[in-house]
């Protein structure tokens, strides 16, 4: 019997993160671009998708997985837009690959031009977790207050897009769209920032052209590495 | 619930790695975490006592390591070392790109094994 000293040098998550990449390669095989939306309880995601659906969904094929404690309340308010599979966490506040891969295989669609993946509302875990997503989205509330960044750091760290919502309600709280954004840029600089009202409808169209070109240039991407 | 996730994975990964070398019993497990890695020691300890279970776990002691959040900025090839939550280079405003303390890292494992090295 020896003692022996093995040297690993690996990230606790690096298995799953296998598991996402490969379902991610396979979305941008299938020109699929997978939007990740994450938020506070109550910021808007479900409404999002909703005002989303509806711009999008007469030139794109859309699905989305929405995640939750319990209930199916929201994949239900979305059900009528977009084909919609819920995730029912039970205990688990966030979600992960390993919950997205066989919801995703059990709405069983020919492929996507867009798969939204809506997490449990949460600023805190999710942030940790691949779920296989090209584009992490955080949809932050004129309601929530302008210091969400710094106080949650990682989430915003590894979005691509920050979107304020409920714009129609600045008049009556104390948020500065300024504040917000600078707290965002000072730990994710490269981060594109939005500003929409989910309900009223403002600012969706250029949201969903974002998103357009996003897939566009994953699109791109696909054919400068097969040429 | 966020190191219960954490520690089931490392868990499973030193198993893995105790089956591959034969080993009877894991002495030590060292981790290195940052503060973008969103781990709370206590809570991460906490975790890994109610997770460990049978022969092999019972007498590994776990050691952690904090290391600082280290950028690195591609325009102006300078490693910084983030004292405070900005993520824009001090010299050029570029964002930088983390190359230390984002995750949990399993760094290396002691084990009793069976094997003759």
């Amino acid at each position: 019997m020896t003692t022996q000293i093995i040297p690993v040098n690996r990230d606790v998550l690096a298995e799953k993160r296998v598991a996402a990449e490969c379902f991610r390669a396979e979305r941008t095989r299938q020109g699929t671009l997978v939007v990740h939306l994450m938020s506070s309880p109550g910021a808007g995601k479900t409404t999002l998708l909703q005002a989303t659906a509806r711009l999008l969904r007469e030139r794109y094929r859309l699905a989305v997985l929405v995640g939750d404690l319990a209930t199916e309340r929201d994949a239900e308010r979305l059900r009528p837009l977009l084909p919609a599979m819920q995730i029912t966490t039970g205990g688990a506040c966030h979600l992960e690959i390993g919950l997205v891969e066989p919801a995703f295989a059990r709405l069983d669609m020919s492929p996507l031009d867009f798969l939204f993946i809506e997490d449990v509302g949460n600023l805190v875990c999710p942030a940790s977790h691949d779920v296989g997503h090209h584009l992490r989205v955080l949809v932050q509330a004129t309601t929530e207050g302008d210091d969400k960044a710094g106080k949650y750091p990682k989430a915003f760290r590894t979005a691509q897009a920050l979107v304020i919502n409920k714009i129609d309600l600045l008049a009556h709280v104390p948020f500065s769209i300024e504040v917000a954004t600078a707290d965002a840029h000072r730990i994710q600089p490269d981060l594109t920032v939005l500003h929409v009202s989910a309900l009223t409808g403002a600012g969706i169209a250029e949201w969903c052209r974002y998103l357009e070109n996003e897939r566009q240039r994953l699109l791109a991407g696909r054919e400068k590495e097969r040429g | 619930m966020h190191e219960v996730s954490l520690v089931g994975a490392l868990l499973e990964q030193v198993r893995r790695l105790a089956q591959e070398h034969q080993a009877t019993a894991v002495e030590e497990i060292h981790l290195e975490m940052g503060p973008l890695a969103n781990v709370e020691p206590v809570l991460l300890r906490s975790a890994f006592e109610q997770l460990r279970s049978g022969p092999l776990f019972a007498k590994c002691r776990l050691c952690l390591m904090a290391v600082p959040l280290v950028g690195q900025c591609d325009r102006c090839q300078q490693r910084i070392t983030l004292a405070e939550l900005d993520f824009r280079c001090p010299d050029c405003g570029t964002g930088v790109r983390v190359v230390q303390g984002e995750g949990l890292i399993l760094r290396r494992v002691t084990m009793k094994t069976r094997e003759t090295t």
